[in-house]
């Protein structure tokens, strides 16, 4: 190897340093100013941000379940699957993941008097943000539903050719993450969330090719699709659902179909 | 198995790694945005818009507490706030000569130049001394200059970029387009 540095590493260290000395500077200027007060709306907002980003970022971790040494034989496709996860498969589900954003994050809580909704019955609607790019969802609940203590997830069945790879479950959240056994980059991610008794805002892309209701078993299902990623959203009493995939529609709506049937029976 | 499994999803370290972000960087973020914006609210908008983005891009973000983590949040912030800034003032955004100039003259392989990882611009610098070569790189400015980074020594591709900085991949290009035509002109390269 020759020590002498080609135009691409002078520009990469250049930049590097330039970047690296401004950023000191600021560094220290910030240590001597004085402690940004927050307020009680930031530090909400961050607290909810942190959160979901937690999450997320614990569920980016996980490795596949066959990694589990408890699981018994390991799966010829697991040795395969790390260095997949830090390159196109890691991208595919990052942007499947980004539009789900209804696991991901939940906003500022909303008091159901602030938004103006007096009827109590179970249901959402969708309010465009002002930037245009992402619904805002606002539910509100019937007090009807099972409590914080009696709720209890719904774990679908497993699709025919696919697999789970992730599961995350809290007493108030459920998140599977299935990969088709044929192909690694054909993730589908379930998640059901409890969502309280006041009304709550989340945000959902609002940037689809295509958008549309169905309904499932009598339940009214958003289902929007941007590229190749589909979305289905309901929301029940005091609960939501969302499935997000790279998959077929029909292997989505039969999913769908068995948690909403679960959830009427 | 499936406690197994819980267990490891609930560790303190595979909680804490954002929430330690927001910490180191918090403060230093503020003091970035109350640079341009002095109301405590609009920096408070800034800095959650900047918390948010980095959210979106968290799983490629390696060490916390390291000069290159720092600098992408020092770009983040830095051009969230001037964004802010600008649309407060409604500033019609200016034509830009130099851009034009790239625009009209030779016709750049654009995504090539993210692509290749700047062998257009890094061939600029061959032979150069990096004392040299900060001089030439500090002269630019800065929106270009932060793309250059972001791309060059961050090796993020433009759709990366892109959601960082708040900008489509066209945007992304076409600073990288016009970085690469400044350097030609302060290099003195004649093709």
């Amino acid at each position: 190897m020759t020590e002498e540095m080609t135009g691409r590493d002078v520009l990469k260290h250049t930049l590097a340093q330039v970047y690296d000395e401004e950023g000191a500077a600021l560094e220290r200027e910030a240590a001597k100013a004085p402690q940004p007060k927050l307020s009680e709306t930031f530090t909400e907002r961050m607290e909810a941000l942190i959160r979901s980003t937690e999450e997320r970022e614990r569920l980016e971790q996980l490795p596949p379940l066959q990694a589990w040494p408890s699981a018994g034989v390991v799966h010829p496709q697991m040795e395969e699957l790390q260095p997949i996860r830090k390159t196109g498969w890691r991208r595919s589900k990052r942007a499947v993941r980004r539009l789900i954003v209804v696991a991901v994050l939940l906003a500022v809580m909303v008091p159901i008097g602030a938004l103006g909704l007096h009827q109590s019955h179970a249901g959402f609607r969708l309010e465009l943000e002002p930037d245009g790019r992402s619904y805002r969802v606002i539910y509100q609940t019937d007090n009807r539903g099972p409590s914080l203590k009696e709720f209890t997830t719904i774990k679908p069945k497993t699709p025919k050719g696919f697999h789970i790879s992730n599961i995350f479950e809290n007493d108030r959240d459920l998140i599977i993450e299935y990969i088709m056994d044929a192909d690694s980059k054909k993730v589908i991610i379930f998640s059901q969330d409890y969502i309280g008794d006041n009304a709550q805002s989340m945000h959902i892309d609002a940037e689809n090719d295509e958008e549309w209701y169905e309904s499932i078993e009598g339940i009214r299902v958003f289902c929007s699709r941007k590229d190749d990623v589909l979305e289905l959203f309901w929301v029940t009493e005091n609960q939501s659902f969302d499935i997000c995939a790279n998959v077929d529609f029909t292997i989505l709506r039969m999913l769908a179909e068995e948690v909403c049937e679960r959830l009427i029976y | 198995m499936l406690e197994a499994l819980l267990a490891k999803l609930n560790t303190e370290e595979d909680r804490s790694r954002f929430r330690v972000l927001y910490e180191t960087y918090v403060r230093l973020m503020f003091h970035i945005a109350n640079q341009y914006l002095p109301d405590p609210r609009d920096a408070e908008e800034a800095v959650s818009e900047a918390f948010f983005r980095i959210s979106e891009l968290f799983s490629e973000i390696g060490e916390i507490d390291c000069p290159k983590t720092r600098n992408l949040i020092v770009i983040i912030t830095r051009n969230i706030a001037k964004d802010l800034l600008r649309k407060q003032k409604r500033q019609v955004p200016t034509v830009d000569l130099s851009l034009l100039r790239a625009e009209e003259g030779e016709e750049l392989p654009l995504e090539e130049l993210a692509s290749d990882q700047g062998a257009g611009a890094a061939k600029l610098f061959d032979g150069m001394m990096v004392q040299d070569a900060m001089e030439v790189i500090c002269g630019l400015p800065e929106k270009v200059r932060d793309t250059m980074y972001l791309c060059y020594a961050e090796d993020l591709d433009a759709e990366e970029i892109a959601a960082l900085l708040g900008i489509t991949k066209d945007a992304v290009y076409k600073r990288l387009q016009r970085g690469l035509v400044m350097l030609r002109e302060r290099l003195g390269e004649d093709d």
